[in-house]
């Protein structure tokens, strides 16, 4: 999965850099205009070397579609809107998949982090759940689920509720202990320590799964898609393969990127904007 | 250093005016498993009363069960054996400030929002607590602060933070676990007197921890020594002078004789 890899990439320098204390917005500001730079500097360098190859090396056209025929072609899905159905279709599924995921992995990862029972009943599970492919589950669900929407979601949700799980889980028990003296002492019922304090600290470490978990919804709706489906990026795919159109099937896969950094960015905007409190760097 | 009279944060109860007792501990014992699973004793039959409206310090060596006893009292902890007779038993949220070694603040509130998360809970009406939360804020200093996230704060004020968070829903009591001993010598004076001018206008019955003798010299009207490993009382003293006490209180020659009797049983 090319997304899978590529997409960490953007926030890397971020996370390695040591926090800065407050006050120095020139260095960030910098930054702001430096990284969308650099990224089509990315872009350039790959969209020319691919050119260049292509040209260069003579690849025949069944194995590798030049960028200017991906181009045309990604200009032609979009202007007669077959584009637009299918990434419509893919998206509206990993935001309902992810959304889904991500409220079953919270209140499991809820759950684990507060009783031990549940964990010790759930933690062996879960383990060989998640060492489990999901790629090699995915025909079971199309035939406990059927062809539909449903195997659809399930799939999408498998691969999405375990990142959010793992890090609510984490970031609960790392809460620091002398909230819940607070919370006594100023007269918080759990219930209400859990929404007020508890998982708003853990929430640096719920985003930090969310981000991974985007990215899985994603891979979770195209591979659906790839297996069952009539309709999506994923469908896309496969038709474009089984009928030898290269430059379509690299179209989709472009596309396929695109949501992917997209997904990733928006999750990190919106974590960017509620850590605000926590590290000046991002803020 | 007393502080007019028709300031807002003063109370319906006057000062000093209540003499009874408010807390009574007889023979508390408190053991606990250490993670090897020994029993180890923290506090061996601790008897000692706490008066309403006084002021009193605890203090000892580390490892005296000094912050386990406040702990107790806050009801943080719970007790082995023995008895803690309330005469008018706290509700919890509602009577009882605490004031926590560390700040424990919440990162992604506001100095402001930090102090009010008492009375917040309490759901009483915001106008109620904020003119008076913004009152303590600028008492301690910290007017300028109210919308500084905690992590843009020095230690000391985020202290003093933690200390108008203790303060903001007016409970009748307040605990302090060596709230002044990560800060430096002067902001601790400064907060000593702030204590003082706070207690001289509501008359709120304060139990602080402390390892210093002069901070439990100049701040107390009683100071109960506990001897370490198991923690028990060595010894109650009432504290020899005048109030209300300021600079020339320390030039007092009972306040050095008082320290050196101190030291002495430490």
């Amino acid at each position: 999965m090319t997304v899978r890899t590529s997409a960490p990439e953007p926030a890397a320098p971020v996370a390695a850099r040591p926090p800065a204390p407050v006050g120095t917005s020139r260095r960030g500001r910098l930054r702001l205009v430096v990284k969308p730079f650099v990224a089509l500097l990315y872009v350039l360098v790959i969209v020319g070397v691919w050119g260049a190859y292509q040209a260069v090396a003579d690849v025949p056209r069944y194995l590798l579609a030049s960028p200017a025929e991906v181009g045309s072609q990604l200009l032609d899905l979009a202007r007669t809107g077959t584009l637009w159905a299918h990434l419509g279709y893919t998206v509206r599924n990993i935001g309902v998949g992810f959304a889904l995921g991500a409220v079953i992995g919270a209140v499991l990862g809820v759950a684990v982090s507060r009783s031990q029972i549940v964990d010790a009943m759930l933690s062996p599970f879960l383990v060989v759940f998640q060492a489990m492919p999901k790629i090699a589950l995915a025909p079971m669900f199309v035939l406990w689920f059927g062809l539909g929407l449903t195997s659809q979601f399930v799939l999408i949700v498998s691969l999405s509720f375990f990142p959010i799980l793992v890090g609510t889980a984490t970031g609960l028990r790392q809460v620091n202990p002398a909230y819940r003296d607070l919370a006594t002492i100023v007269g918080l019922n759990p219930v209400a320590r859990l929404f007020r304090i508890d998982i708003r600290a853990a929430s640096p470490s719920i985003f930090a799964a969310a981000r991974v978990a985007a990215v899985d919804a994603m891979t979770g709706a195209v591979l659906a898609e790839w297996i069952s489906s009539s309709r999506g990026l994923g469908y896309l795919l496969v038709e474009a393969n089984s009928s030898y159109q290269v430059p379509m099937l690299m179209a989709s896969i472009v596309v396929i990127v695109v949501v992917g950094l997209a997904l990733y960015q928006l999750v990190s905007f919106v974590e960017a904007r509620a850590l605000q409190w926590r590290d000046p760097v991002t803020a | 250093m007393s502080v007019p009279t028709g300031n807002p944060i003063a109370d319906r109860r006057s000062p000093q005016d209540a003499e009874g007792t408010l807390l009574r501990l007889s023979q508390i014992t408190k053991e606990y498993r250490s993670d090897r699973g020994k029993v180890v004793r923290a506090l061996h039959e601790v008897s000692l009363d706490v008066r309403q409206g006084e002021i009193l310090a605890i203090i000892g060596a580390s490892g005296c069960g000094k912050s386990t006893l406040l702990r107790i009292m806050a009801g943080l902890d719970t007790i082995t054996s023995g008895q803690a007779e309330w005469s008018r038993r706290p509700t919890p949220g509602r009577d009882i400030g605490y004031v926590f070694q560390e700040p424990v603040l919440l990162p992604w509130r506001s100095v402001f929002r930090n102090a009010c998360i008492a009375p917040e809970t309490l759901k009483i009406p915001r106008q109620r607590y904020e003119p008076r939360v913004r009152e303590l804020l600028g008492l301690v200093g910290l007017t300028d602060f109210a919308d500084a996230l905690p992590r843009e704060l020095s230690g000391g004020m985020r202290q003093r933070t933690s200390i108008v968070r203790a303060l903001a829903h007016d409970p009748m009591l307040l605990l302090m676990d060596e709230p002044f001993g990560a800060l430096d010598q002067i902001t601790r004076e400064k907060l000593h007197d702030d204590l003082l001018n706070i207690w001289t206008a509501t008359g709120k019955t304060i139990v602080f921890v402390t390892h210093s003798v002069d901070e439990a010299t100049y701040l107390a009207d009683r100071v109960v020594v506990l001897s370490p490993r198991p923690g028990r009382v060595r010894a109650i003293h009432d504290v020899p002078l005048p109030r209300p006490r300021d600079a020339r209180t320390k030039l007092d020659p009972r306040f050095a004789e008082f320290q050196a009797m101190l030291r002495g049983e430490l």
